[in-house]
């Protein structure tokens, strides 16, 4: 049986200019799950965002948001979708109640009554002007506006990027408590891993607008060992296991594997490596296929 | 999307709502002292049948001319009002595009195309009924100066007929054309507000060029049939025939009291020349220049709507 993909890509590819900010992307981000978008700044996260939500169009391939295309049917796709766009923008000289009013009118499925709940326990009064609320706050109205759409799917660039590490963990909490009882699917960027590990299912890792890994974290946590053993080539290894990194120095060799089952092999240690490592190592990784390597066709 | 983009441009619809109220009180009080001076005065009659009293009515005429030749002289001044409200109407959207809340925007549950199709659309309605209300006015107001010198004249063409609704179009579709390539608002209201002082300003001047003017001799002191109410370009004195400076003998027909002597002008068959657009060219002068700065602002638009659409998007 396969899940419902909320998310899904086929070849996807984005062009600016001459230089391709996302491409070859083909990947499915299962309904309900929660996914982390990780890498570095430039590797293509905020590209991929906006081809999901039909701010731009795609150069090559295909996108679509619950069987949707979002560039040829957006009218099914923007109801079912909340966006927070990196540093939240909101319009500064309106009142909460502005905010409000707006969110109201441009949506059918507004929920008034979350959206006075959710800014009532910030503790913000709806007479309050936007450009004088902190940055923390502003990014609580912006999901405030996002969740209040009742969407299926909710997307945020860099949500927690400008704020502090206290006002990150808080809002990371408000977003999964928003989220935890509709089954809502969050696909969230970052070019940290660290907040996101506790809240997420789901990784992709982007490197150099190319999908390095994609899956889910158990997953990933289950396939990546890490190899340590006396100094020795690692082609061996690679025969039977993906080498996602190896360093050698003169007293040892470690290796990271994607692993093809077990390993069994008594020349490594064998041990787990927490996510964070595994992400590390991928970010360091060249793209598994360069843009200048052909496409087989049959 | 109607009440986002009344509330988003508020301050800018507010200053625009100002503005003409300003406008409009200024025409309306002065507009009313000319009124009725004009009415009082007896020159209503003067200007119905100019051939009837030429000296009481040219004594009149000139009274008032004088009277409220300041009031004429605004002209250059209120040509900045097009100008202003253009740049205002636009800012809104380029507001949106600086300050990044068209990606809020974009996905609410409306389409990309509907807003911007629904603010063009606004935007063209609110640049349609500025325009007219500027017109109505200008219109009003510039009545009784127009009864003597026309319409054709810069400072009465530039306030009626269709034009300063194509001004108001073309200062916005700059702003937002600036506006959309940069995504800086102060950028796009000053380099479309220039782009608008420029335009208008080569156009005024290239005006007389729109349309070859008539050019016709007349004996003086009379000028030609048809003069009454036209733009004059240029007039000078001319001997038709004579190799000799018509300057040098004018200077032998002026008489003690300083005026010229017509008879004299007469005997050395000196003549006025006159370059003029009469009247009747008004519409179509009107017509063409409009139909120039809506050809461009139709540009600027579609740079503005492509770039929007494929560039920010």
């Amino acid at each position: 049986m396969t899940v419902r993909s909320a998310l899904s890509c086929e070849g996807l590819g984005k062009r600016y200019g001459s230089t391709w900010a996302l491409r070859d992307c083909t990947l499915r981000i299962p309904a309900g799950s929660v996914t982390a978008l990780v890498g570095p700044n430039g590797a293509g996260k905020t590209t991929l965002l906006q081809l999901a939500v039909g701010m731009s169009a795609p150069t090559a391939g295909e996108i679509e948001i619950f069987g949707w295309s979002p560039q040829r049917e957006p009218q099914m796709v923007l109801p079912r979708i909340g966006f927070v766009a990196q540093d939240h923008p909101l319009y500064r000289g309106f009142t909460l109640a502005d905010m409000l009013s707006f969110g109201r009118r441009l949506n059918a499925r507004w929920d008034e009554k979350l959206a006075r709940r959710r800014l009532d326990s910030l503790g913000l009064q709806l007479s309050q002007r936007v450009g004088k609320l902190s940055g923390g706050q502003q990014a609580q109205v912006a999901l405030t506006l996002a969740l209040a759409k009742r969407p299926e799917l909710l997307l945020l660039d860099e949500p927690a990027a400008a704020l502090d590490p206290l006002a990150r963990r808080e809002f990371l909490q408000a977003l999964m408590e928003g989220v935890a009882e509709e089954g809502v699917t969050v696909v969230l960027s970052s070019h940290i891993l660290a907040d996101l590990e506790r809240v997420c299912d789901h990784l992709v890792i982007l490197s150099r607008a190319h999908v390095a890994l994609a899956d889910s974290t158990e997953e990933i946590a289950r396939s990546h060992r890490l190899l340590t053993g006396a100094t020795r080539g690692v082609d061996e290894i690679a025969q039977l296991h993906s080498v996602v990194h190896a360093n050698t120095t003169d007293r040892q060799t470690t290796v990271l594997v994607r692993a093809n089952g077990h390993v069994y092999d008594s020349h490594w240690q064998v041990s787990n490596v927490d996510l964070e490592q595994i992400v590390l190592a991928y970010l360091a990784l060249d793209p598994v296929r360069t843009p200048e390597q052909p496409v087989m066709s049959a | 999307m109607t009440w986002l983009l009344w509330r988003q441009g508020r301050s800018e619809n507010l200053l625009v709502a100002a503005m003409l109220g300003a406008v409009a009180a200024f025409m309306l009080l002065t507009g009313a002292n000319m009124h009725s001076a004009f009415g009082s005065s007896g020159l209503s009659q003067c200007t119905s049948d100019a051939a009837k009293l030429p000296t009481i009515c040219s004594l009149q005429v000139n009274i008032f001319v004088q009277r409220f030749d300041g009031l004429n002289q605004l002209g250059p001044w209120l040509s900045l009002v097009p100008g202003l409200i253009g740049v205002l109407l636009a800012t809104p959207l380029v507001l949106e595009l600086d300050q990044g809340t068209y990606r809020l925007a974009w996905t609410q549950s409306i389409t990309p195309r509907r807003w911007l199709t629904t603010r063009l659309a606004l935007l063209l309605l609110a640049v349609a009924v500025c325009g007219l209300t500027v017109i109505a006015l200008g219109t009003y107001w510039r009545q009784p100066l127009d009864s003597f010198s026309g319409r054709v004249g810069p400072s009465a063409f530039d306030l009626e007929g269709i034009v300063p609704i194509a001004y108001i179009l073309f200062a916005a579709a700059a702003v937002l054309a600036i506006g959309a390539v940069s995504r800086r608002s102060g950028l796009a209201v000053a380099g479309g507000f220039g782009a608008y002082l420029l335009v208008r300003l080569v156009l005024r001047s290239a005006r007389d060029k729109l349309i070859t003017p008539l050019h016709t001799l007349s004996r003086p002191p009379s000028g030609p049939q048809g003069i009454r109410h036209s733009w004059i370009i240029s007039q000078s004195y001319t001997m038709p025939g004579s190799r000799g400076n018509a300057y040098n003998v004018l200077r032998s027909c002026i008489t003690s009291d300083g005026s010229l002597d017509s008879r004299c002008m007469s005997h050395h068959n000196i003549f006025s020349s006159w370059t003029y657009e009469p009247p009747s060219r008004f519409w179509p002068l009107q017509s063409i220049e409009a139909g120039i700065f809506l050809v461009l602002s139709a540009i600027l638009i579609a740079v503005a709507v492509w770039w929007i659409r494929h560039r920010i998007a």
